[in-house]
């Protein structure tokens, strides 16, 4: 199952900036998580291969709809937009959002090849069956040849590909058509133009004027003479190539057309899109009847090979079948009849799974409350990378304010959605990343009692842990070959478990998507090799060189509460770490005030100086708490409170926060 | 400090002035103008003493107080030949504002506006309202706060410096009807406007050449902000309880308001609006714009759409109009709507031979651009990124619209560079509007635009070169002639006081009867078609019966015989002003002209012609 990933980018990606991220989802996810881009059926399998939003692409079996899933095809990290079964069902070519183009073994289902020629979304892709060629297109206008029989035999050691590219589109392509033999290619972009271009000669054709949007679905005859168009306008086009004009337009749809799917020789014609309705349209007769209308905006519909039904995806997980009723020919069409009748139920149904729609991060920036399609509320771990409750459909906003804490934690990460899971990119900045610190008891490590941790370098060390622990051997190799006895290198502090299927993803600013590997993964040579290459800088110096973060300083004056000051005294101003805890402060205060024990090295101003003066007893601790107060904007504060949740949720002011202490005379 | 100072040095002549300012206010100015009464007013009316204290700025620590003016030679010679070169002298002078140094971005903004279509008008009813609510607000505040002295009420009132800057334009329009009634032939010097607008926007201090696009948006604010003001007082003034905080309201309000429309072609390119863009990039900036944003709210909520607080909003309303900014999400095609509010276009220069004038304006401003590359849009629906179509449309276009030739551009660095290429400048304009737009037939659309003003720029950098306005000379008679706001009861009121006024000041002759009459003779002329010989007593009979607006005598334009239409344009540099025949204005804004360097138009102001 090792993906042969060749094409690995240039020296110089790596002064690029790179995100990391991951998903947190389970090992085997049997179902899709959100809505289907393209389906493609093979009748000689009789499987099932669906695109999906969730980056996966799934086989079905549909001679066993009880238990459909097969496999899973999971490589790419973003909407996979569009996909081709070639080579008689051997071979899959998927084009995504991360902008690559895959070649898989679509029996055994792991990826031959990727493409990365594309620089942005890849949206669409066409195949000639008669010259196993297929062409890729998307939003970088750019089109590209290539020969199936080139891309299979691409090994890691021959890895280069020859591509044609057809050129001469000014906008982004949303779809593509070639005809089998591959004499034609037709795009449509946002131009609102069909462009035309003779794939042998890379030689542009024609252009097709006449939808007045984009146009998002394409189809060509078998001898490439005509073509069907499904555009956002609302209609759909049937065009002369030879006149180089429109000969039919279909305005039945009232919203944007996304899907067709016709016959070789364009008898019929099968259409949806936007309105949720399905048609058919003959194509002899003009005679249009409805098929069914589906509870979501259609995305694909792929007919089985005699046209006695349809698979229809939406943008909604399910995937469902439909016959096409021979029958209802007789069924006259009527305006506007949105009554029951026309909603035929589907005949058969491979069910998906519900995708995450909303979140909100905690203020302890640990733990995620989410909202899933079917409403369903979710509590997650970012820092276990896991699903921790369940709690089914309730109120998420009351759930959001029943978690309520008042705490604060800098951000050190970003949540996407684009995929239906839970993504956690990571700041991308060393900065970002790195700002929360936490006491190491806090989430579960043996750590030495108020040792500090930083969240995001205990994540990154899980998530890269096999990879650190290889390149760390390595040196130390290197090291006793050179005789040299430094200290080695410790892997034991500070380690938590996270899942090890859970894929890390390295993207280039852009959505480029450099590489995805799982966690078991990085431990591997290849692996290893690649993400040597791929890691940003600032990671591999917190991981290997063990480089610390800084921590973050928060400066503050400590005055006294006076009932009314006629002089103001001379005010003092603190430096103290952002995680600094309010009782910290208390035991300055006593300090200062005694003036005993060390009245030379009052001030906590380092959070080494802090954690030093941890030597009093508790009795005294929890005496020296009772007599003095600190007050923050008249409000006592808890001891337990950290120096950043005072500013962030009493002080609530971007100014050097001020605490006042107050001497309690009762004790 | 420097009021007290400057009170005490008041002339005679400035006595006079706030005479006048009460009897248009219905003697409702007595406290307030007492109060707001400017620091430096005197500098209109007397030459001489600009010579010996010149143009003094407001206290500023660093203002460049006398580094100019004395040293100005074009100044000096003016100050020793007066206004000989003024032409038209035989129809009585037209009056001109003096560049107090570097000010032609201010004369031009102030040419253009005095020669707005009804601008003056609604001006002065304007002017009228806020000093009455303004005093009516004193009156109740004095009557409440008995006992509790001292009690600000900032809350309601406008903004003093607002107020003040507003005063003071007004009271600029005052001065050169008043120099045009006299017949007087010095230049006025728009001194004290400056100072109050440097009070309200600091951008303007120093004796620097500043944008007259900057200047104008900052006008139109002041008049919003009256605006604002007198709509929230006519609201709240019967109350007892407090309005709410009109900073706050005006603020939100403000945000929206303020943007001008730009275009992504331009703020690509643009660093003062690159900040957009990056927040755009964000995503926020989007959810900023989906999330129906309350700006719009605001608007709204301050000028319910067609209950208008009766005209006192319109002098703004001319200004405002609305446009749609629609983003389809690509994928899902979702399309959400964010209506904005807006003072004037920005136009891009892109000169395109093969279209015609309106088409290329069309084309330019009404954009169908697509959010694409590393500019994608969040989609809400979507939860990504993904390619979008925006499309500017325009629901509302302002009764007086600005279009703004986008002249500046940042190039390398922060160097601001000038784009010199022509544009044409069309005397009339197709309407955009959307619901324009959607009529096919150019016959069946309701309204065009003509052009009544254009502001040019001669020189290569916007903070330096020189600004010249060219204005339409038109009609504005009849504005004041059917004026309804002054009814007969209260006209009569105030004519009695103001009678009195003048018995009681018998140096001073100005009395509103003398353009009255001056106005009478020319109205009597077209619309009667008599001879005007008419001695004032049937000046004051007639008077009587047609309610003739006090604006006439307080800042209107004074009337002129146009016997042919040769010279209906005026080229209003500085303290020149010379007359143009259309013909002359259209060789100027040929594009050889152009190539020439005498200057490129920079601002177009049109006004809605309705059909």
């Amino acid at each position: 199952m090792l993906p042969a990933h060749k094409k690995i980018q240039q020296p110089n990606a790596a002064s690029k900036k790179v995100m990391v991220s991951f998903v947190v989802r389970d090992e085997h996810e049997p179902k899709h998580r959100a809505g289907i881009n393209s389906l493609q059926y093979d009748a000689a399998m009789d499987r099932l291969f669906s695109a999906g939003r969730d980056s996966i692409i799934r086989t079905w079996n549909c001679k066993k709809l009880n238990d459909p899933y097969i496999q899973s095809l999971e490589h790419h990290t973003d909407w996979v937009n569009d996909i081709v079964l070639c080579c008689g069902g051997k071979n899959l070519i998927s084009a995504s959002s991360d902008t690559t183009v895959k070649v898989w073994n679509a029996h055994k289902g792991f990826c031959m090849s990727t493409l990365r020629t594309h620089k942005d979304y890849v949206r669409a892709l066409a195949y000639a069956r008669d010259q196993e060629r297929v062409a890729s297109a998307g939003l970088d206008k750019a089109i590209f040849l290539w020969d199936i029989n080139t891309l299979t035999a691409l090994t890691a050691s021959n890895n280069t590909v020859t591509t044609s590219s057809l050129v001469g589109s000014k906008n982004s392509i949303y779809s593509l058509a070639m005809n089998p033999s591959g004499t034609i290619v037709v795009g449509g972009s946002t131009e609102k133009v069909l462009r035309v271009w003779d794939p042998r000669s890379c030689q542009k054709l024609m252009k097709l004027i006449g939808h007045s949007d984009n146009v998002k679905s394409l189809l060509v005859n078998r001898d490439g003479t005509s073509c069907l168009s499904g555009s956002s306008d609302g209609t759909i086009k049937m065009w002369s190539l030879g006149q180089q004009q429109c000969i039919l337009t279909i305005r039945e749809h009232k919203e944007g057309v996304w899907a067709l799917a016709a016959n070789e020789n364009f008898d019929f014609v099968i259409s949806s899109g936007r309105d949720h309705r399905i048609y058919i349209t003959n194509l002899k007769t003009i005679n249009t009847k409805l098929v069914t209308e589906v509870q979501n905006p259609v995305l694909k519909i792929c007919p089985n090979p005699n046209f006695s039904g349809i698979w229809v995806a939406t943008d909604e997980s399910t995937i469902n079948y439909y016959d096409l009723n021979e029958d209802s020919d007789t069924m006259e069409l009527t305006d506007g009849d949105c009554n029951n009748e026309t909603i035929v139920p589907p005949k058969m149904t491979i069910e998906g799974a519900p995708a995450i729609k909303k979140y909100h991060i905690l203020n302890d920036k640990r733990h995620i409350l989410t909202q899933d399609s079917q409403g369903n509320v979710c509590l997650y771990d970012v820092l276990q990378i896991k699903k921790l409750e369940d709690y089914g459909q309730i109120d998420f906003d009351e759930m959001v304010k029943e978690k309520f804490k008042l705490t604060y934690v800098p951000n050190w990460f970003n949540v996407d959605l684009k995929t239906g899971f839970l993504t956690i990119h990571l700041g991308q900045e060393e900065t970002d990343c790195l700002c929360a610190w936490v006491n190491g008891k806090e989430i579960g490590l043996t750590t030495p009692p108020d040792q500090k941790v930083n969240y995001g370098s205990v994540l990154l060390g899980a998530l890269l842990k096999h990879w650190r622990y290889t390149v760390m051997e390595d040196e130390k190799e290197e090291i006793s070959k050179e005789g040299n006895s430094s200290n080695p290198p410790s892997l034991s502090n500070g380690v938590i478990q996270v899942p090890q299927h859970t894929p890390v993803i390295f993207t280039e600013v852009g959505n480029r998507t450099l590489y995805r590997v799982a966690v078991h993964d990085c431990g591997g040579p290849t692996e290893t090799h690649i993400l040597n290459e791929t890691v940003p800088e600032w990671v591999r110096e917190v991981l290997i060189l063990k480089k610390t973060s800084k921590f973050i300083k928060i400066s503050f004056y400590l005055l006294p509460l006076t009932e009314v000051s006629t002089k103001t005294p001379k005010r003092e101003r603190l430096v103290a770490n952002d995680f600094v805890q309010v009782q910290k402060i208390i035991e300055h205060v006593s300090e200062k005030l005694t003036g005993a024990e060390c009245a030379n090295t009052a001030c906590p101003s380092t959070a080494s100086n802090s954690e030093k003066t941890n030597t009093s007893l508790p009795e005294t601790q929890t005496l020296l708490l009772d007599l003095i107060d600190i007050l923050c904007n008249d409000q006592v504060l808890d001891p337990n409170m950290e120096l950043r949740t005072v500013r962030y949720h009493i002080w609530k002011s971007s100014s050097d926060l001020t605490l006042h202490y107050r001497v309690n005379k009762n004790v | 400090m420097r009021d007290t100072d400057e009170g005490n040095q008041l002339p005679k002549k400035k006595r006079r002035l706030s005479r006048l300012q009460r009897d248009d206010s219905r003697q409702s100015t007595e406290a307030w103008v007492t109060e707001v009464k400017s620091e430096s007013e005197s500098y209109w009316s007397s030459p001489g003493k600009t010579e010996t204290e010149p143009f003094q700025m407001p206290a500023g620590p660093d203002t460049m107080v006398n580094s100019y003016g004395l040293n100005d030679p074009y100044h000096q010679t003016l100050l020793q030949k007066p206004s000989e070169e003024n032409g038209y002298c035989d129809r009585g002078p037209i009056a001109a504002l003096f560049n107090v140094g570097n000010t032609c971005f201010l004369n031009s903004v102030l040419y253009t506006l005095r020669y707005a279509p009804s601008f003056l008008h609604k001006l002065h009813h304007l002017n009228c309202d806020c000093e009455f609510l303004i005093r009516q607000a004193q009156i109740k505040e004095g009557f409440y706060s008995l006992g509790r002295n001292g009690k600000n009420i900032s809350g309601v009132n406008l903004n003093v410096r607002t107020q003040a800057a507003f005063s003071k334009l007004h009271q600029v329009y005052m001065s050169l009807c008043l120099n045009e009634i006299k017949e007087r032939e010095e230049s006025f010097q728009p001194t004290s406007f400056l100072h109050a607008l440097r009070e309200v926007n600091p951008m303007f201090e120093g004796n620097q050449q500043h944008d007259a696009h900057e200047l104008l948006v900052c006008i139109i604010d002041i008049l919003r902000e009256t605006c604002e003001f007198i709509y929230q007082q006519n609201n709240f003034i019967e109350r007892i309880t407090p309005p709410p905080s009109a900073s706050s309201t005006s603020s939100t309000f403000k945000s929206v308001m303020r943007k001008s429309l730009k275009f992504s072609k331009i703020i690509r390119s643009d660093k003062r609006t690159t900040s957009l863009r990056e927040n755009r990039s964000e995503g926020d900036f989007e959810k900023y714009l989906n999330g129906d944003s309350d700006g719009k709210d605001d608007i709204n909520g301050l000028y319910p759409e067609d209950h208008h607080p009766s005209s006192q909003s319109t002098l703004f309303d001319d200004f405002r109009g609305v446009s749609l900014l629609r983003t389809t999400c690509l994928e899902c095609e979702q399309v959400t709507e964010r209506k904005e509010t807006f003072c004037d276009i920005c136009v891009p220069i892109q000169y395109d031979e093969e279209k015609d004038v309106d088409e290329l304006y069309q084309s330019i401003i009404v954009t169908e651009e697509y959010l694409m590359d590393c500019n994608k849009y969040w989609c809400e629906k979507c939860l990504r990124y993904n390619e979008a179509k925006r499309c500017v449309k325009f629901e509302k276009l302002p009764r007086l619209l600005t279009l703004h030739l986008k002249r500046f551009s940042s190039g390398f660095g922060n160097s601001l560079t000038k784009v010199n290429d022509y544009m044409p400048t069309p005397l009339l304009l197709s309407c955009f509007c959307e619901e324009c737009l959607q009529m096919k037939g150019s016959d069946e659309r309701s309204h065009f635009y003509t052009l009544y003003a254009i502001i040019m720029h001669v020189g290569q950098v916007s903070v330096s070169g020189h600004y010249v306005a060219y204005v339409k000379q038109t009609d504005q008679g009849q504005d004041y002639m059917f004026c309804t706001k002054d009814k007969p009861k209260t006209s009569s009121l105030s004519r009695g006081t103001s009678i009195n006024s003048v018995a009681s000041n018998s140096n001073n002759m100005l009395d509103k009867g003398t353009i009255s009459k001056y106005l009478m003779k020319l109205s009597s002329k077209s619309f009667n078609g008599s001879s005007g010989n008419m001695n004032s007593r049937e000046v004051d009979m007639k008077n009587r019966h047609i309610p003739t607006c006090k604006g006439t005598d307080c800042c209107s334009i004074r009337r002129r015989e146009m016997d042919d239409s040769e010279h209906t344009w005026l080229q209003c540099d500085d303290h020149k002003i010379q007359p143009l025949s259309t013909d002359d204005l259209l060789d100027m804004l040929s594009p050889s002209a152009a190539k020439s360097g005498s200057g490129t138009p920079y601002l177009l102001f049109y006004s809605r012609v309705d059909l």
